[in-house]
């Protein structure tokens, strides 16, 4: 019977913390699903928005959503199989529209192929029982505040001159 | 979903994406065409099936009536043709690209899908199944997206 791959040693040490921070959240809606499905409308937002700041609010929200149906999952003993097939689909769509949305950019370009990539690598890791998939929204969000924090530190030291 | 609820709504997403005008008329059809395409394959297994539908009925059964390009796949089809598309024509890779996603993630959303089959034959659904619910959201899809449509279009 397949079973719920156990994720990388790397990613163990983030999960812990999150996984502590749970125990004090809320959830207004106990279904998992609601999560997804509220990430896959972020998602398709994504293709309307201009500027870094929204681009980076809108991929943070998906994260969030990402770790909260997760975490629902966890809280009322839902987490199975079929719930993380869920999860994994979800993601790769939502990273197509993200990623999409900035095709006409080299660093778009370079998320883009990486997204193809990890459709590959999800169906991988659905054979061999291993999750081997790259957390590639998570890689953009630190590439856009990258962007946002020089922006700013460019902007204050012009101002200072 | 309908093929036309998906034409509808998954080609204005695409052409909005796209940064399309009005006047642009090649470039609608495109989405149009895009956004539809992928049904095709409904046909190929309904008519080689077509002794299990005319005894089991429609309703229920056409997850069974896709093919691979219809669930994660698809995705990676549909990104490649993009990605290449995209190395000199932007505009032309979402115009094809993303109605053509729009509709995958319309299918997930609605149905029930195998999403990485071949690999794993298992079903996953985001929605309870019930027909009552299923019409309504390709009845919210269609109208919300024509009215979305005439408005682009006569602006």
């Amino acid at each position: 019977m397949p079973k719920i791959p156990k994720r990388s040693d790397v990613a163990q040490i983030y999960r812990k913390v999150l996984v502590g921070f749970e125990k004090y959240l809320i959830f207004p809606i106990k279904n998992p699903n609601f999560y997804q499905i509220f990430s896959l409308i972020v998602s398709t937002l994504f293709l309307f928005v201009v500027g870094t700041e929204l681009r980076a609010l809108l991929v943070l929200s998906v994260l969030v959503a990402d770790w909260l149906d997760g975490a629902v999952a966890r809280r009322y003993k839902l987490a199975n199989r079929q719930g993380w097939l869920i999860d994994v689909v979800v993601d790769r769509v939502s990273e197509g529209f993200i990623f999409a949305a900035v095709l006409f950019t080299g660093v778009g370009k370079a998320f883009f192929a990486l997204y193809l990539v990890n459709i590959v690598l999800s169906m991988y890791s659905i054979k061999s029982q291993k999750h081997l998939i790259l957390p590639l929204r998570f890689f953009y969000l630190i590439f856009l505040v990258y962007i946002l924090v020089t922006k700013y530190f460019l902007e204050g030291i012009i101002c200072l001159v | 979903m309908v093929t036309l609820t998906h034409i509808i709504s998954a080609s204005y997403i695409g052409a909005r994406a796209a940064g399309v005008s009005p006047t642009e008329t090649n470039y609608i059809i495109l989405t149009f065409l895009s956004a539809g395409i992928l049904d095709i394959d409904h046909v190929y297994y309904l008519i080689k099936n077509r002794a299990f539908y005319k005894s089991k009925g429609y309703k229920g059964n056409l997850h069974n009536a896709r093919s691979f390009l219809h669930e994660l796949p698809g995705f990676l089809v549909t990104g490649i043709i993009m990605l290449m598309i995209s190395l000199f024509n932007y505009k032309l890779a979402l115009l094809m690209g993303i109605p053509m996603m729009i509709h995958l993630a319309q299918d997930l959303l609605a149905g029930v899908s195998i999403p990485f089959s071949p690999v794993d034959k298992t079903q996953i659904t985001l929605i309870p199944q019930k027909t009552s619910y299923r019409i309504a959201l390709d009845v919210v899809f269609l109208v919300t997206f024509s009215i979305l449509w005439i408005k682009f279009l006569y602006a």
